[in-house]
């Protein structure tokens, strides 16, 4: 059995094998060849035997296979022996997300209190497992450029009421700007009544898994795990409102 | 329900107290043994008029007999019994008189030429298909391990009844599981009365009167279950002299004593038996048996005048054991049993009509552990009552009861404490109608409410005899069954014997089955019998635990149909000193593929033995359970004289299903990119074959036995050897895959016992 996923963010690629057998130990010696199949096109991979130590001291077989595999593809990765049944997993990797310019520049705020930016992921059709937003911000005293990075799952980027009718899609995603300051103050260990750093931009990087994660024929399990990323600058206003030094004139998104 | 259930006993009652009928007369009675005083249950009584006619009857279990609505005029009476010397008396009866005799037979002391091997049953029980009638002596003839003969190894020599080995105490009786089988000592349920050797129960031969077994279309006064029913009636105790017995035996070692405590009128009897072979094995095998049991039993009974005796019952048993498991790592396993039970019978003088009154509280509690698994345990504590009305007018008998029951449950089997109880409640209706002595026929009716499906349920039953050519005797018997509470146990792992009782699912049918059998009986030879019986069962919402593989303890309950046919031969008979027995059982049971219910919140997916393999051709939608036996033979020959008896006997059985292995494998998985399946060892999983469809090894195995009886004036000691698996056949009881360690039943064991009674 088969046990491992495909991640586009890598150029290398793994998986755990397992074989059904007669005693406790695994036989690492068992001629068995692992290789995978790009559905599309046809092209095949063939993977590289290893041995690593597990940790309980016993040795593992994982093969690993240099590719990095595309976004939409279908994947087949088959291991076969003389004497043992063939196994096969199959995945099919999500499209890559792309950021939505035109959603970018989006502002509301919720009430009288937040800033927040809306912010759209297209050809997405599931709520990423994992995501990431990170602040490119400037000191104003020494002009050094620092980064602060924050989680921001669905907890930080719940549904915004002033989107109101529109109903969010699994790719919309509130940044509350206003919010986040104080966090990057406390990380930039600033006080609130020293000069504000300047907002210079934002990255977001997500992770999104591929359907076919844990629905395999048990117990392989496999699946795939696409990661995008995408930087943008705010509108002007919007990060004046949230409480942030402007950046040059010309960087502002808007 | 309510209503229904008063009505019934007003009428019952109002029936109880008319008196008979001033024209005719009556004649009642009891008979004991002439020397001990105690009852004669079955006792054949016969009573002739003058003009030829003849009434029969037997004795019931306190040797109470009745005849009722006799015109006046001279009579014989004849009463007689196996082993016993004949009675014969005349009397004269005049109009609306009532007479009450106690009549005493004297011990036989001629040898017999021939064995009878049926006793003549109680006035409600008729021989046949389905029943067997078990004297102690017969348990005796079986070779065993010591002095302690037993019923649970008598039982074993009969077609039809299976175990998978000879551990675990458990008992497949046509097709049905241990825990459909209702086990009762003086009317007492007992959940568990097979200890873990199986050469014992919790009755040793001594303290029992006789056993009536019901292998199938058991009649209306049984149920709350639906395979079989085996009814145990002790020894009402010698009322005339102290009796004591002590044995010692490698495996069991035992006490017996009986007390007349009121001369002629109340006796206390009691048996404690304990094993040793825990400590003797490993000098005497070279290896540990690691079994620990005993049971102990207790009878105080009392004859309170001529019509009327009061009886109350105790009996305790207990094991402890390993059952296969990993050496450094066994499944341990703990069991014990309680039962007590009061029986009241009175025959009123001026009424045709025996009443008995019973109550009873039964309990029974086992736990299991392992290295591989936590802990479990099932607690059940049952208390009941039950009236019997039986109106004895010849040729019609009829019978009518009512009872009532609860049970509470406490279990854990691994998915957290369960508190449940039940109670179950009915009456039911019996007639013996026999108007020729060579034809009988008995209906009954049943009629059963249960609390976890709220159904009432109506379970007919019927029992005919025909005897068209003496000592040829066909009979034909069939009934609806139900059974509420249910015991769940591993099908799977032989060496996992805990079973978790609780209610039947709740608002799903209770289990139940119908039971077709016919069968024949005949003297073939002089001193030579055959018996002949067939049987199909039917059976419906049958529950038992199905495994997730994947996460090893996880458990399902599923539920399935399944059906039962056979056909048992059995053929008995004496030569001079032999006597000699066979029995050839031809089976098959099949289940169907279960549904499952959701308990746990696991679906049916996720239930690996049960999910086809895609790469095997499709199946039936049938498999044949763990208990499926095709082929069984048993053949006992023993040789009796004043002072030895040696016996041996032999047993096959063909291969048992089992779910093959193909492997152990490794768990990893891999359910986010954060999990670490490069490194992580994983957990060892066992991948299964399609259940049951492979086959054990063949079973087979000797024991032998000699003993040789010295008397003297004021004891008695017998001294026996014995060998069992004589020729050391290594059959297979479990195999553990992980370790690939092999368990095997009992190797061949050498014992040597002595016994001392006076």
């Amino acid at each position: 059995m088969l046990n491992g996923y495909l991640d586009t963010a890598a150029d290398t690629q793994f998986v755990r094998l397992n074989t059904l057998r007669q005693q406790a130990l695994l036989d690492t010696t068992a001629d068995i060849s692992v290789r995978s199949v790009h559905e599309e096109t046809g092209a095949i991979v063939h993977w590289q035997d290893s041995l690593v130590q597990l940790d309980d001291g016993a040795l593992g077989r994982l093969f690993y296979g240099l590719f990095t595999p595309g976004t939409g593809a279908t994947y087949t990765i088959t291991a076969e022996a003389p004497d043992i049944r063939t196994t096969e997993v199959t995945t099919t990797l999500p499209q890559m997300p792309v950021l939505n310019p035109g959603r970018t520049d989006s502002i509301c705020a919720n009430g009288d209190t937040t800033a927040i930016q809306i912010i759209e992921w297209e050809q997405l059709d599931r709520r990423p497992r994992q995501a990431e937003l990170t602040y490119t911000v400037r000191i104003p005293e020494t002009g050094s450029l620092r980064m602060i990075t924050l989680d921001y799952d669905m907890y930080r980027s719940p549904v915004v009421p002033c989107l109101a009718p529109e109903v969010p899609g699994a790719g919309v995603y509130g940044i509350f700007l206003e919010d986040n300051l104080q966090f990057i103050l406390n990380s930039l260990d600033r006080r609130f009544d020293q000069p504000r750093p300047i907002l210079e931009g934002l990255r977001m990087r997500i992770s999104v898994l591929s359907n076919d994660w844990g629905v395999g024929e048990a117990p392989s399990s496999f699946g795939s795990v696409v990661d995008a990323s995408a930087s943008w600058v705010p509108p002007c206003e919007a990060i004046s409102r949230a409480g942030y030094g402007l950046p040059a004139a010309s960087s502002c998104g808007g | 329900m309510f209503r229904v259930i008063c009505c019934a006993v007003g009428v019952l009652f109002a029936g109880s107290v008319l008196p008979a009928a001033a024209q005719h007369a009556r004649l009642s009675g009891r008979v004991v043994d002439a020397e001990s005083k105690q009852a004669l249950p079955g006792a054949n009584v016969v009573l002739t008029a003058a003009d030829g006619n003849e009434r029969g009857t037997a004795a019931d279990e306190d040797g109470l007999f009745l005849f009722s609505g006799l015109l006046p005029g001279s009579y014989v009476l004849t009463v007689s019994l196996v082993g016993f010397e004949e009675h014969s008396d005349s009397l004269v009866l005049s109009l609306g008189e009532q007479q009450h005799r106690v009549i005493s037979l004297l011990e036989t002391t001629t040898a017999l030429d021939q064995v009878t091997i049926q006793e003549e049953g109680t006035p409600e029980e008729l021989e046949g298909v389905g029943i067997d009638i078990i004297p102690p002596d017969e348990l005796a003839r079986v070779p065993a391990p010591g002095l302690s003969a037993d019923l649970s190894n008598y039982l074993t020599t009969l077609p039809g009844v299976v175990t998978r080995s000879d551990q675990g105490g458990q008992l497949f009786i046509r097709g049905g599981t241990p825990t459909q089988n209702l086990v009762l000592v003086d009317g007492v349920p007992v959940f568990q009365p097979f200890h873990l050797i199986g050469f014992y129960s919790a009755f040793p031969a001594d303290i029992i009167s006789h056993v009536n077994m019901y292998a199938g279309g058991f009649g209306a006064q049984h149920g709350g279950r639906i395979a079989s029913v085996i009814d145990v009636h002790t020894d009402t105790g010698n009322k005339q002299r102290v009796e004591g017995a002590a044995s010692i035996a490698p495996f069991l070692s035992s006490i017996q004593l009986n007390i007349p405590f009121v001369p002629n009128k109340v006796s206390i009897m009691g048996s404690v038996r304990e094993s040793v072979i825990e400590q003797v094995s490993p000098a005497l095998l070279g290896d540990s048996l690691p079994y620990h049991f005993g049971d102990q039993f207790a009878r105080f009974h009392a004859f309170l005048n001529s019509i009327s005796t009061l009886s109350v019952s105790f009996l305790h048993s207990f094991d402890e054991g390993q059952l296969g498991g990993v050496d450094e790592n066994p499944k341990q396993i703990e069991r014990d049993n309680i039962a007590v039970g009061a029986h009241y019978s009175f025959l009123p003088p001026t009424s045709a009509v025996r009443f008995e009154a019973r109550t009873y509280y039964t309990a029974f509690r086992n736990t299991h552990s392992s290295f591989f698994a936590s802990e479990r345990y099932s607690n059940v504590t049952g208390f009941g009552g039950e009236m019997v009305f039986s109106y004895l007018m010849d040729p019609v008998d009829l019978s009518a009861g009512i009872f009532a029951k609860t049970n509470k449950f406490n279990y854990d089997i691994g998915d957290g404490e369960q508190n449940t109880h039940t109670t179950e409640g009915g009456l039911y209706l019996r007639a013996l109608y026999d108007p020729v002595r060579t034809f009988s026929i008995e209906p009954g009716l049943r009629l059963h409410t249960y609390t976890s499906s709220g159904d009432i349920t109506i379970a007919p039953r019927l029992r005919i005899a025909w005897e068209p050519i003496a000592g040829h005797r066909f009979t034909a018997a069939g009934g609806l069954y139900h059974q509420q509470i249910i015991g769940l146990y591993n099908l799977r792992d032989i060496s996992d014997i805990f079973i978790a009782w609780r209610p039947s699912i709740r608002f799903q049918a209770v289990p139940s089955a119908v039971h077709y059998l016919g069968g024949w009986t005949g003297q073939i030879l002089s001193g030579l019998e055959l018996e002949v019986e067939a049987y199909h069962k039917q059976m419906r919402n049958l529950t038992f635990f199905a495994y997730n593989d994947l996460t090893g303890s996880t458990l399902q309950i599923a539920r399935t149909d399944g059906r039962a046919s056979g056909l048992d031969l059995r053929m008995r008979g004496s030569r001079g000193p032999f006597t000699f027995s066979a029995g050839y059982g031809l089976a098959e049971v099949v289940y169907e593929r279960p549904g499952f219910s959701q308990v746990g919140g696991l679906s049916p997916p996720d239930l690996i033995p049960w999910r086809p393999d895609p790469s095997q051709p499709d199946r039936s939608s049938g498999f044949h359970p763990p208990h499926d036996r095709r082929h069984q033979l048993d053949a006992m020959i023993s040789f009796s004289s004043a002072s030895y008896t040696v016996s041996a006997r032999w047993q096959y059985g063909s291969g048992l299903p089992y779910t093959q292995a193909r492997g152990i494998y490794s768990v990893v998985p891999v359910l986010n990119p954060n999990d670490n399946f490069h490194t992580r060892p994983g957990n060892l999983a066992i991948s299964f074959d399609e259940a049951f469809a492979a086959r054990l090894p063949a079973y087979h195995r000797m024991d032998v036995s000699a003993a040789r009886t010295f008397t003297f004036d004021a004891f008695q000691l017998v001294v026996q050897a014995s060998v069992i698996n004589a020729y050391d056949r290594a059959n297979i009881l479990d195999y553990n895959l992980v370790t690939g360690q092999r368990s095997n039943q009992l190797p061949m064991i050498p014992s040597l016992g002595i016994k001392a009674s006076f």
